[in-house]
């Protein structure tokens, strides 16, 4: 098992203009580009979609091929979602009938539509992982979201646990992977066996990775504490983010991009 | 058993932005009952090395040709990967997986924790997590004993242990090696430990394996050591140290005990 090559939120570093973007930038764009996605009624615009989201791929020099091992990962997923809908949606046109089975034209339509949706929701949402740093992206949530902590909502906090969170990802991964070598090494077997064996089989790894998880995450807390650490109040930043005009071009592309989509709704397209 | 490691070489993350020359072209033998020890620095391709010897990774191109059955690997830390509910059901781990029935695996592992010097009838029942950090690798080093290997690798088994705990794992190995004549290859970075111990030793650097012989041969070349970023023995370093300051030390001077000798 290569748990080195997963993809899932990594960064793919780079110096493109997409990756200089500001991050808070890059996250509402993101947004936006997901619920445009749920507006969109034709395949015409969805192609248009697609063909904005290419040059965004482009500009950010990220190979195609990387990202598309993260669709890999959902592909499962995506063709299951085309055969339940192929199956289950209503309509007249029956192309195809064999005993309870029946396709219908409206069915095929609205399968691709699916999983059309569906990789463009992942493609749009890898690359702005891709494309940010795991810190600039939450903070970038941070800032985005400290209006909402005069509502008692706490945005430091949140963001600190996502960075935490995001940051031993790795750590872990490379942890599980050692465990793993060194049990597998004393005769454990993690790939064969039935359900219940393979079960049993995770105890010697479960059990010494979570005493890891638990003293890493106390030596964090001690090292935190002795930098005085103690929440958000009052805290300066090492890289204050500043909007550049680039920034600002960025967003004046995508409101035209979302007008477009919000208008398109309104005109009957293929 | 021999083993036979040749033109290995080991890619990580191929075809990535990330991709790393781990080994590049290894080539080399290490006899039975020999003691090997396998320097270089942080990065060198040493653990990579070894970890392949055991059968964990599966190389880019080349091979390693040994009985993977017989070798019994000790990682960095091992006391992490204790997980049962006592010392004796943790060491009974390698040999059950072998196919040992409970009886047999209970022998196997306290014939291999009084080889680490842990008494079985005082501390098996104990729970692994409340044992010393010495206590925990010596147990640690048991369960992978226990599997009755003929070749032992030990990657860097004396990390973060004090000076006693050092000394004291590595005279345990150089007695078990005797007993049970057994092949061991030792990773490490300590000049001392590698020249009192070991009869072979492989320089590795930067993937690449940059010498291979017997540490005397190996610390004739100081200054290539040294440019790699690896060090001399102390007894060496001191002896160069006079010299340097006029002193006339014709002998050949590796350990403190050669220095001394050479002194007198």
């Amino acid at each position: 098992m290569a748990i080195r090559d997963i993809t899932l939120g990594q960064y793919f570093p780079g110096e493109s203009v997409i990756h200089r973007l500001d991050p808070r930038v890059k996250i509402i764009a993101t947004l936006a580009f997901l619920v445009s996605l749920f507006f969109i009624k034709s395949f015409s615009f969805f192609a248009f979609a697609a063909v904005c989201l290419a040059i965004c791929i482009k500009l950010s020099g990220v190979p195609f091929k990387f990202m598309a091992k993260g669709l890999k990962a959902i592909m499962l997923l995506i063709l299951l979602t085309m055969v339940v809908n192929m199956l289950f949606t209503p309509g007249e046109v029956v192309i195809f009938s064999i005993w309870k089975i029946t396709i219908t034209k409206e069915g095929i339509y609205r399968a691709f539509f699916m999983a059309i949706r569906l990789v463009l929701l992942i493609f749009g949402s890898s690359l702005l992982t891709l494309t940010t740093k795991p810190i600039a992206l939450t903070d970038g949530l941070e800032r985005l979201m400290s209006p909402l902590s005069k509502l008692g909502l706490p945005a430091h906090e949140l963001a600190m646990m996502m960075t935490i969170a995001l940051r031993f990802i790795p750590t872990l991964l490379d942890e599980t992977d050692k465990i793993m070598k060194a049990q597998t090494a004393r005769g454990a077997d993690f790939e064969n066996g039935n359900l219940k064996e393979k079960a049993k089989a995770l105890i010697p790894l479960l059990v010494p990775l979570f005493v890891s998880a638990f003293r890493i995450a106390s030596d964090l807390a001690m090292a935190m504490e002795a930098r005085c650490y103690h929440g958000g109040s009052g805290r300066t930043r090492m890289n204050e983010m500043k909007m550049k005009s680039s920034d600002a071009w960025a967003f004046v592309l995508l409101v035209v991009y979302f007008a477009a989509i919000i208008v398109s709704r309104r005109f009957d397209l293929f | 058993m021999d083993i036979k490691v040749s033109n290995l070489t080991h890619i990580f993350s191929q075809g990535m932005p990330f991709e790393t020359i781990a080994l590049n072209g290894i080539t080399c033998d290490i006899k039975e009952g020999e003691f090997a020890a396998i320097i270089g620095r942080t990065g060198s391709g040493k653990t990579t090395l070894v970890q392949h010897i055991a059968g964990l990774l599966k190389p880019t191109s080349g091979s390693v040709d040994a009985d993977r059955k017989k070798i019994g690997i000790v990682f960095q830390y091992p006391e992490y990967q204790l997980f049962e509910e006592t010392v004796l059901k943790d060491v009974c781990f390698g040999p059950k997986n072998l196919g040992f029935n409970e009886e047999e695996a209970e022998a196997l592992a306290k014939d291999a924790l009084r080889l680490v010097g842990i008494d079985p009838e005082l501390m098996g029942a104990l729970s692994p997590f409340n044992l010393s950090g010495g206590e925990k690798r010596r147990v640690a080093i048991a369960g992978v004993l226990a599997m009755k290997p003929e070749v032992l690798i030990l990657d860097e088994p004396t990390a973060g242990l004090d000076p006693k705990g050092h000394d004291g794992i590595l005279e345990m190995i150089n007695d078990i090696k005797k007993k049970k004549n057994l092949t061991i290859i030792l990773v490490s970075h300590n000049m001392d430990d590698v020249e009192k111990y070991a009869e072979h030793v492989l320089v590795m650097h930067d993937g690449k394996l940059v010498m291979d012989d017997s540490p005397k041969e190996v610390f004739k070349q100081g200054e290539k050591l040294i440019g790699i970023g690896l060090g001399l023995p102390w007894g060496e370093t001191i002896a160069n140290s006079l010299r340097e300051r006029g002193k006339q030390i014709s002998k050949e001077v590796l350990s403190y005990e050669d220095l001394l000798g050479a002194l007198k």
